[in-house]
């Protein structure tokens, strides 16, 4: 599914990320829960104020996950192996809302990187959060 | 009917009165092409569509994609009445050109990350939000007159 092109432009597009996980993890849940707030409901938990530590916190997980993916992108399968586990037993965010969260992260991506954020890159990433999304949900059923 | 605050109005037409068409326009069908390249399945009479770089520089997607972006304008224009407003658009989606609505909900997105590209930190969440409720909206106009 990932082509070689694929996976340097995603290689190169997350060295821009790099030193900024934390703050475009959470900016992308703030966006999310804003956007669809249908989102919310498997936060009951968190306080999902603007500036919450707890959306800081998670936000900072969820970049962090992304990154081991970037880095073992010929064996996201085996990589995501656990998240992939948490999300079909414990979890069970239904994986429509993947695609809600990879179309956040993807516009906190543009408004900070704008034209660097080529089309080329658009694709690939794009490509990216649809096969981190099949993986987590790969033990649903 | 869709109920918009006067906040979201503001979010909106605030940011397409910076918007310029043409080049939007274009950026958006051309990442519709790129990045879903099923959808060139409309295009085929549209020339070289081989390489991200020939579908960005080709001609008539410029062109087309300026002509989506302004009839976008129209939703933004009639908040109050997208639904009349794309009523005969959505006949020719669905009669002549036989367009599956899952397309204007993928150039929807698309766009939102075109204009965030452009905009940086002015489109803010909350611009976002009222964006993502406007596309949805048009694309259900466009998809309401199917049969």
């Amino acid at each position: 599914m990932l082509t070689a092109e694929d996976k340097k432009l995603i290689t190169q597009l997350w060295e821009k990320v790099a030193g900024h996980q934390e703050e475009f993890g959470s900016e992308a849940l703030q966006r999310m829960f804003l956007s669809y707030p249908q989102t919310k409901t498997y936060f009951p938990h968190f306080d999902l104020h603007p500036g919450s530590e707890q959306v800081r916190g998670h936000g900072k997980k969820v970049a962090a996950a992304l990154g081991n993916a970037v880095k073992s992108l010929d064996n996201l399968s085996q990589a995501l192996s656990e998240l992939s586990n948490l999300h079909a037993y414990n979890l069970r965010v239904d994986p429509v809302n993947f695609k809600l969260l990879a179309q956040c992260f993807q516009v906190v991506l543009a408004a900070h990187l704008g034209k660097d954020y080529s089309p080329e890159m658009h694709a690939a990433f794009d490509k990216f959060l649809s096969a981190v999304a099949a993986v987590l949900a790969e033990k649903y059923r | 009917m869709v109920h918009w605050t006067a906040e979201e109005k503001q979010l909106i037409t605030s940011i397409w009165s910076k918007v310029n068409v043409e080049e939007c326009g274009a950026e958006a069908l051309a990442r519709l092409l790129i990045v879903y390249p099923w959808t060139q399945r409309f295009f085929s009479s549209f020339g070289n569509l081989s390489s991200p770089t020939a579908i960005i520089g080709n001609p008539k997607v410029r062109a087309h994609g300026r002509k989506v972006l302004s009839s976008f304008g129209e939703a933004v224009k009639n908040l109050d009445n997208i639904k009349n407003t794309y009523a005969k658009l959505s006949e020719l989606h669905c009669e002549k050109l036989h367009v599956d609505p899952e397309n204007f909900r993928l150039l929807g997105d698309i766009l939102i990350i075109v204009l965030a590209a452009h905009f940086a930190r002015d489109f803010t969440p909350a611009c976002q939000f009222a964006w993502q409720k406007l596309v949805s909206v048009v694309a259900h106009a466009l998809a309401r007159k199917y049969h």
